[in-house]
């Protein structure tokens, strides 16, 4: 005899289906479900931005050069030299693009390369802890200045990711090394040769593998070791990002197809998901038509 | 079960999930960052005790909260994309296999707890996992938080189910403390209320 099924049994069987239909449904046919997120994750967002911030502070993202006895002070300098490292070599990227438009050199000053920047510090509010280049969720938005694009940095120089689709309130950073950040055209730069110009430094493509990591060919007549720094030198990201420090040199592998190459394993310093807070560059702009920015990658 | 009580323990457990998590993320060769998955912890305590449909109704809503609390996926660009399913359907049929063990354990242990969590993520994984792959055939530009190829993605998931069987231990321990509290019918008043 057949098994008649109560009230709720029935609802149940029904929620099993429609979860089985929108698991498989085309991304493009789930918009909708932006705003039912917004809704469940806006009750969590407070206690998740403390416990975000709670984990950092007991287990910080750490800075290899730096030890725990170093001073507040000390910190400062060691941020503030990088930050003069990386505007020293912006100066020479952007004098060596001078140089092959020379009909620009009159219009664009080297002061230029300062854009002018107004930093806003965001908390992270959410991240999945199980996946380490996933997005993270920010608790700024397009009412803090921020758009597609503006870059995200922790400890002044290092590149975080940048801001994607940001809504009034709140928005996402997709991390660097998230495969849909694409390729990252970049410089290796010397640990031991911190006075070399940048423009002659190697250039590399970094893949992003989805792992937490980049990967780069580069031939195998290139001096490069472990620690080296990698520098962003890309004109599709943001000015407010070039020379920026991608990561540093974790691995140098042979390049099993081709012999005349090896590979670069490039890890950043700071992944997204193990910070409480980043550094949002939003420039700023005269009017709309007239800003820094570059063509998003 | 009382729902109420299900609701608030799901909202902390999901809070501690996504903020305080990567407190405990470990770095492994091959699998690389892995971290403890706490909601299956809440899963196993539920379908231990619960009546059948309960318990599934649980995994279900918890599935889903899952997917929809946790940061968007990338789509192309870096679009925003939710998905409904891969959690909540994982965590359904996690379920479903802890329904047909339970009445083969001792269901008091902490350790019983233990060993169920480190099945429940495992199983859920595989679910989740045969999704994304799926998924990924469509060609539509989303980047699905797992590894390169499934294998990989298989071994970390057995990596997180180890990790999180033993937080199970001293988290199932907490709440075996509160069983009082949920209202769970036990097996004979449920045969007598049929």
């Amino acid at each position: 005899m057949a098994r008649t099924l109560t009230r709720p049994q029935k609802i149940f069987v029904v929620a099993v289906v429609m979860t089985f239909a929108l698991a498989f449904m085309p991304a493009k046919w789930l918009w909708w479900l932006e705003s039912v997120a917004n809704v469940v994750t806006l009750p969590m967002t407070p206690l998740r931005q403390a416990g975000v911030a709670a984990g950092h502070w007991l287990r910080p993202a750490a800075d290899p050069r730096l030890r725990p006895a170093n001073t507040d002070r000390e910190r400062l300098l060691a941020e503030q030299l990088d930050e003069v490292e990386r505007l020293y070599h912006a100066a020479e990227l952007r004098a060596r693009e001078l140089q092959e438009q020379i009909e620009q050199i009159q219009l664009m000053p080297l002061d230029d390369l300062r854009v002018p920047i107004r930093p806003v510090v965001a908390s992270i509010t959410g991240r999945n802890p199980r996946s380490p280049t996933a997005k993270v969720e920010l608790n700024r938005g397009t009412r803090f200045g921020l758009h597609d694009g503006t870059i995200a940095a922790y400890g002044g120089v290092h590149l975080v990711g940048q801001v994607v689709d940001p809504g009034p309130v709140r928005s996402f950073l997709l991390p660097t090394t998230n495969i849909n950040s694409g390729f990252i055209r970049a410089r290796v730069m010397p640990r031991d040769q911190i006075e070399m110009p940048i423009s002659a430094a190697p250039v590399i493509d970094l893949e992003p593998r989805g792992n937490g990591v980049f990967a780069a060919d580069i031939e195998h007549t290139v001096a490069v070791s472990t620690g080296d720094l990698v520098r962003l030198d890309d004109r599709r990201w943001p000015a407010t990002a070039q020379a920026m420090v991608v990561g540093f040199v974790h691995d140098v592998r042979p390049n099993d197809t081709n012999s005349l190459l090896k590979t670069l394993i490039v890890r950043p310093r700071y992944h997204a998901n193990e910070l409480a807070t980043v550094t949002l560059k939003v420039e700023i702009v005269d009017s709309p038509n007239e800003g820094h920015r570059g063509d998003m990658p | 079960m009382r729902w109420q009580v299900f609701l608030v323990v799901a909202f902390v457990f999901l809070v501690i999930d996504g903020g305080l998590m990567n407190v405990m993320q470990i770095e492994l060769p091959v699998v690389r960052v892995i971290a403890p998955n706490i909601v299956a912890v809440l899963v196993v305590f539920v379908c231990l005790f619960a009546s059948r449909l309960s318990a599934l109704a649980g995994c279900l809503l918890l599935g889903m909260l899952m997917d929809l609390s946790l940061p968007a996926m990338a789509g192309e660009a870096g679009r925003n994309v939710y998905i409904v399913g891969p959690h909540a359907l994982g965590l359904l049929f996690a379920g479903y296999l802890i329904l047909q063990m339970r009445t083969m354990v001792f269901r008091q242990r902490v350790i019983t707890i233990g060993v169920l969590t480190g099945v429940c993520v495992m199983t859920a994984g595989i679910v989740m996992t045969a999704i994304f792959v799926i998924r990924g055939w469509y060609g539509e530009g989303v980047v699905y938080p797992m590894q390169s190829s499934a294998f990989n993605e298989l071994l970390r998931q057995a990596a997180i189910a180890l990790y999180s069987g033993l937080l199970a231990v001293p988290l199932g321990w907490v709440l075996l403390q509160t069983t009082p509290a949920w209202g769970f019918q036990q097996s004979h008043q449920r045969r007598i209320a049929r």
